[in-house]
């Protein structure tokens, strides 16, 4: 269905934090052969090391347990991009059809589905993925379910107000009029054209949820030792960012730009999915 | 399909997103930062900024951090100055003391015309009260009165402690905690107002307002009855909580605090340098050391557990991360408490006997878990755990970090669904004896309060009473009995010891009178002034 | 004679939202024979499309019904009624799935059915892409890359794949530019003849219509005010709404616009004559006394009180 994107049409605006990102996983996944300091991936200390200032042996420094920054905040970019990833795919595989349903076939379904989804929204936003992340336990997976729990809502949003505007779409009267059951609308003809708003969300929201992921691992609900995550990173720094800046500006950095480029890419898939409309 | 962004939502989402990932990333700084712009400085105010809350302001059973504040609200019959070679007990509330030639009788006189801060007058029902009182209650550190049987009132300001054994009761009523003399009418108050903040003391301040985990205020008490001389004493005392470390480094930085604790060893040497702040290294009774879980798999099996002991590198730990504030210990009591000894050795640092030890075990599991627990707020703990973490990797144990705010992983510990398998620790004693370590973390309890080891040892317990009973009379036999005792733990492997503590004192380099006294762990706010 | 097609008898239908009504259709009756086509001719708004949809079971009518019946006069049940009926839409943008290949979109129908495998949907794809014209190089594209001529060619090509009896073309060239819409009804015409088509021919334009219907409806506010075979038509207009419309299309006066844009909701129920408000040739009984469509000739049915009468008169 993206057949119909250029990858040379793709704004600018995409291609460099696109780029960023991808830049990154590919890093990620050749860090622990490329570093000499691949061992601190595992949780490995060298306490005669300590605090040392970003150097060419170390280039973003070293922790107070004397492990390479640079190795460990480039490692980390696969674990916060696999909650980033891993919140917004959940989150779709939950709201979309949710939403769709409620958007088609709206009535009671629709009024049933959008009270539950109000419920969840009625939360301030961090709340549900604090409760939720302290209720099933501090963990990486419970972050990721936590936060698309109370994510998923924007989406059942989204696709419904999608399915709502599409179902009268000549195309989908067309389809019923060929005797097309609503299997076979949602799937063929509804879901495809709801996509693109949804995928520019999920794109931004990845972004977001590396940020939250991030904010609870570094109040102890997510990811631990020796897991290696830049929320936990800026935690397990944080007495000593005064004294050593690098310690938490690094991975504070990556958090920053990862964010960024999710949002940039966000509003340059938007532009360009919109070049498929009539509104041109 | 429908538009549903038009150009100027995503320019403002786009900023949005800017100013919301701009402010989290602010959101480390700004919580490291913090200022409380509302506390003007005044000067006749100490800011003392500490790094978790009281818990239990009864005086008769508080038993933890709620040393700082009691010990200036409340007073002892005697004092243990532990500062120079020869320890001295110095008066208190009591006046004098002599103790009958069997050593079973100790008399008292009391000071007179001390009132406490409700108005009620100090004399012998008082102390006579207090001690049955806190021996019924039977929590906190109650089990130092275990060895009174009665307490005689002779006279409205004298009393006769009548003991069933020999004991040394002069060190017994200056303990740092379960001998601090306080009002009967505690019994008026009820249980609620106990708990949301109380003073019956006859000391130096009395509590003004205690805001839950913010702030502790006392305020002098103008009727004490060693009167008001020192110039530049303070009329006001703020006991600040501030959980975070760098967030107190600012404060003492920046003078908004006169005295902080718990600030990272590692940090110490930036804060030298510092103006106006002073890193004072003072005598201290207080060491670090790590409970094994007894009772709990994988560690209920003693080759785990001496497995853990041989991976534990307590070499390194001392010198990168302890420095300087630590010595290497000797055994499970810090080498200065009087009659202290050691046991004949600790498990040394060697990876590949843990390894052995471990396939010693030999465990259902090919990997087993095993959790550990420690006081977040301390960043030695946290890089100890580091440490353990990557040793216990290398010879197949997984290790879980479950860092904690003390009061919530003590509660787990207590327990043994919940409890984890090693637990950070920090002791120092209510009264200055072998004995009060020994009693308070390996006697057999239960349910356990401080025993967080779950150990249970018969031949244990009767040592540990044994010693005891030496001390007043036979102290040499005391201190072989503890070194057996300590063979027995070492031998049963119940605990790590990482380091014998001194206290790191940091404080504003104006503030004059602080004293290390290492019977106690705190601060007394009386001996202070400000300069200039 | 063979019996109707398709026949649709008292048509009713109101539009609800919330306390708007709209009366959309009105008492509408209908029938088309085989190989006829059927013109409906209407201002925007006056329910063509509405009457379509009902048609088509896409939407479903207050009141009256739609029947259609095979040779033997047996009802059709509904997997043959789909495969009979067949429609195109007004506008090529929007019937076409902007994420289905042109390949896909025309298949749809069959695809919908499942009775075929992948060797002769394919065929058929093929076969009706020459029948209306389109290079079969657009099967693998977009809708988006094609011009508005090909996608309605595209539209009629999956209207024919199931090969139907009679096709709806709701407005087909209404949104095509001048030159385009002759091609397409030219195309529409020879396929009539191909494959002996009925069509249901729905636009507000005239001549368009009349292009290419044998008979013709003309859609008032929801009712059908007169019809007739289109050289009666073209001869003699009863209706003064006709006549009008007539005037404007060949040559004469343009209609009032702003009377166009009106909506006819229930709070103006009226009692008379729905035309009397614009009629030049009202008499008084048109604003108390509501005209039934009536028989005037063969195959010729108007509702109005004027020339009517005269007619029976004659007869
Ligand atoms: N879904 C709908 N809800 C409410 N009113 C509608 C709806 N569809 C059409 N209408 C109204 O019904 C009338 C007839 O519409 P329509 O059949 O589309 O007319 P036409 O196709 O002749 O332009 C119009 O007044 C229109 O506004
Ligand atoms: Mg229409």
């Amino acid at each position: 269905m993206f057949s119909s994107i250029n990858i040379f049409g793709l704004k600018r605006s995409i291609f460099l934090p696109g780029l960023f990102i991808f830049a990154l996983i590919v890093a990620s996944l050749l860090i622990p052969g490329l570093s000499p300091y691949s061992e601190d991936i595992r949780g490995a200390v060298h306490f005669e090391e300590s605090n040392l200032s970003p150097s060419f042996s170390h280039y973003f420094g070293t922790d107070a347990a004397g492990r390479d920054i640079f190795t460990l905040t480039v490692r980390a970019a696969l674990t916060s991009l696999g909650i980033g990833f891993g919140v917004v795919i959940l989150a779709m595989f939950i709201g979309t059809p949710l939403g769709l349903i409620a958007g088609m076939k709206g009535k009671w379904i629709d009024e049933i589905i959008m009270r539950i989804v109000d419920g969840f929204l009625a939360f301030p936003p961090l709340v549900l993925p604090l409760i939720i992340t302290s209720a099933l336990g501090p963990s990486i997976n419970n972050i990721v379910i936590g936060i698309a729990i109370s994510w998923f809502p924007w989406y059942v949003r989204i696709a419904r107000s999608q399915a709502i505007v599409l179902k009268n779409q000549d195309y989908v009267l067309a389809s019923r009029s060929f005797g097309g059951s609503s299997t076979h609308i949602i799937l063929k003809h509804i879901l495809p054209n709801s996509l693109p708003p949804i995928i520019v969300q999920a794109s931004i929201d990845a972004g977001y949820a590396i940020l939250v992921a991030a904010g609870l691992s570094f109040i102890g609900l997510g990811a631990h030792p020796p897991q290696v995550e830049w929320g936990l990173m800026i935690t397990q720094a944080r007495a000593h960012f005064l004294d050593q800046w690098w310690t938490v500006t690094f991975p504070g950095l990556f958090i920053f730009m990862t964010v960024i480029s999710f949002n940039l890419i966000g509003d340059g898939l938007r532009e360009t999915l919109n070049l498929n409309n009539r509104e041109e | 399909m429908l538009k549903i962004y038009s150009i100027s939502c995503q320019r403002i989402a786009f900023i949005k997103c800017l100013f919301r990932t701009l402010f989290t990333a602010m959101f480390v700084i700004l919580i490291s930062c913090s200022k409380d712009h509302r506390n003007e400085r005044e000067p006749n105010t100490f800011v003392f900024v500490t790094y978790d809350d009281v818990k239990d302001w009864d005086p008769g059973t508080a038993f933890s951090l709620e040393v700082l504040p009691l010990s200036n609200m409340y007073e002892l019959l005697l004092w243990y100055d532990a500062t120079g070679d020869d320890p001295v007990f110095i008066p208190g509330l009591a006046t004098s003391y002599k103790q009958s030639p069997d050593g079973l009788q100790w008399t008292f006189q009391l000071r007179k015309k001390v009132k406490f801060h409700d108005g009620e007058d100090f004399n012998a029902e008082a102390v006579k009260f207090v001690v049955e009182r806190n021996k019924s209650l039977g929590r906190g550190a109650s089990y130092i009165w275990n060895v009174v049987r009665d307490v005689r009132i002779d006279n409205s300001h004298q009393v006769t402690f009548i003991l069933n054994e020999p004991a040394p009761l002069d060190r017994i009523v200056s303990s740092q905690y379960g001998a601090w003399m306080y009002s009967p009418k505690i019994t008026d108050i009820p249980e609620d107002s106990l708990r949301n903040g109380y003073d019956g003391g006859t000391g130096p301040y009395r509590l003004k307002k205690w805001i839950r985990n913010g702030e502790i205020r006392l305020e002098k008490f103008d009727e004490y009855w060693r009167g008001w001389t020192l110039q530049n004493a303070f009329s006001n005392v703020n006991i600040r909580v501030v959980s975070e470390a760098s967030t107190r480094i600012q404060m003492i930085k920046n003078n908004q605090a006169d005295y902080v604790t718990q600030i990272p060893i590692q940090l110490l040497s930036s804060l030298q340098d510092v103006k106006d702040v002073k890193v004072e290294i003072l005598p201290g009774w207080v060491n670090h050391f790590y409970l094994l879980n007894t009772k709990k798999y994988p560690t209920n099996d003693i080759n785990v557990r001496r497995a853990i002991a041989a991976a534990f590198d307590r070499e390194s730990i001392l010198r990168y991360v302890y420095k300087d504030v630590a010595t290497r210990p000797v055994g499970f009591i810090p080498a200065t408490v009087p009659l202290a000894s050691s046991p004949d050795s600790l498990i040394e640092f060697d990876l590949n006997y843990a390894k052995h030890l471990l396939n010693k075990a030999d465990l259902p599991d090919e990997s087993p878990e095993i959790i550990f627990s420690y006081v977040a707020t301390s960043e030695e703990y946290h890089l100890t755990s580091l440490m353990l973490l990557d040793n216990l990797r290398k010879i197949g144990i997984n290790m879980r970090i479950q860092p904690g705010l003390w009061s919530a992983i003590w509660e787990k510990a207590k327990y043994i669904d919940t409890a984890p398998n090693i637990i950070s620790m920090a002791w120092w004693p209510a009264y200055a004896s072998p004995s009060d370590w020994l009693y308070g973390l390996y006697y057999t309890q239960n349910p356990p309060l401080f025993n967080l080891a779950h150990y249970s040892n018969p031949v244990m317990d009767s040592l540990i009473a044994e010693a005891w009973k030496n001390e007043a009379f036979h102290p040499k036999n005391a201190q072989n009995i503890y070194k057996e005792i300590q063979n027995i733990l070492i031998e049963d492997c119940v605990a790590i010891p990482v380091a014998d503590l001194q206290i790191w004192a940091v404080y504003n380099s104006k503030i004059h009178g602080i004293r290390g006294n290492p019977a106690y762990n705190t601060l007394l706010f009386y001996n202070l002034a400000r300069s200039g | 004679m063979e019996p109707p097609l398709i026949t649709l008898s008292n048509i009713s239908k109101t539009y609800r939202e919330g306390k708007t009504e709209v009366k959309a259709l009105e008492n509408v009756s209908l029938v088309v024979n085989k190989g006829e086509t059927v013109g409906i001719i209407g201002e925007s708004g006056c329910g063509k499309t509405t009457l379509s949809q009902i048609t088509l079971g896409l939407l479903k009518q207050d009141t009256g019904h739609v029947r259609m019946i095979d040779e033997n006069g047996k009802k059709l049940d509904e997997k043959l009624f789909y495969q009979t009926i067949s429609s195109v839409f007004q506008d090529p943008w929007g019937s076409l799935n902007p994420r289905m290949s042109i390949f896909n979109s025309i298949a749809e129908p069959l695809v919908i059915t499942r009775n075929f495998d992948k060797h002769e949907i394919k065929k058929r794809v093929y076969q009706v892409i020459d029948q209306v014209q389109l290079n079969t190089e657009l099967l693998d594209k977009y809708p988006h890359t094609l011009s508005g001529g090909q996608r309605q060619r595209a539209a009629i090509a999956r209207a024919l794949i199931s090969d139907p009896t009679l096709i709806i073309l709701d407005e087909p060239t209404s949104a095509l530019d001048v030159s385009v819409q002759a091609q397409i009804l030219n195309l529409l015409k020879d396929l009539q003849e191909q494959n002996n088509l009925s069509y249901i021919f729905i636009s507000h334009d005239l001549p368009v219509v009349m292009y290419l219907s044998h008979r013709i409806a003309v859609l008032y506010r929801g009712q059908i005010i007169e019809e007739g075979s289109s050289t009666d038509l073209m001869g003699q207009q009863i209706h003064p709404y006709t006549k009008q419309l007539f005037s404007s299309a060949f040559g004469k006066n343009k209609l009032d616009k702003a009377i166009l844009d009106e909506v006819l909701d229930s709070s103006d129920q009226k009692v008379g004559c729905i035309y009397e408000f614009r009629c030049p040739e009202k008499l008084t009984q048109c604003a108390n006394e509501a005209p039934n469509l009536i028989k005037v000739d063969s195959g010729r049915e108007v509702a109005c009180f004027l020339q009517p009468q005269k007619q029976t008169e004659t007869k």
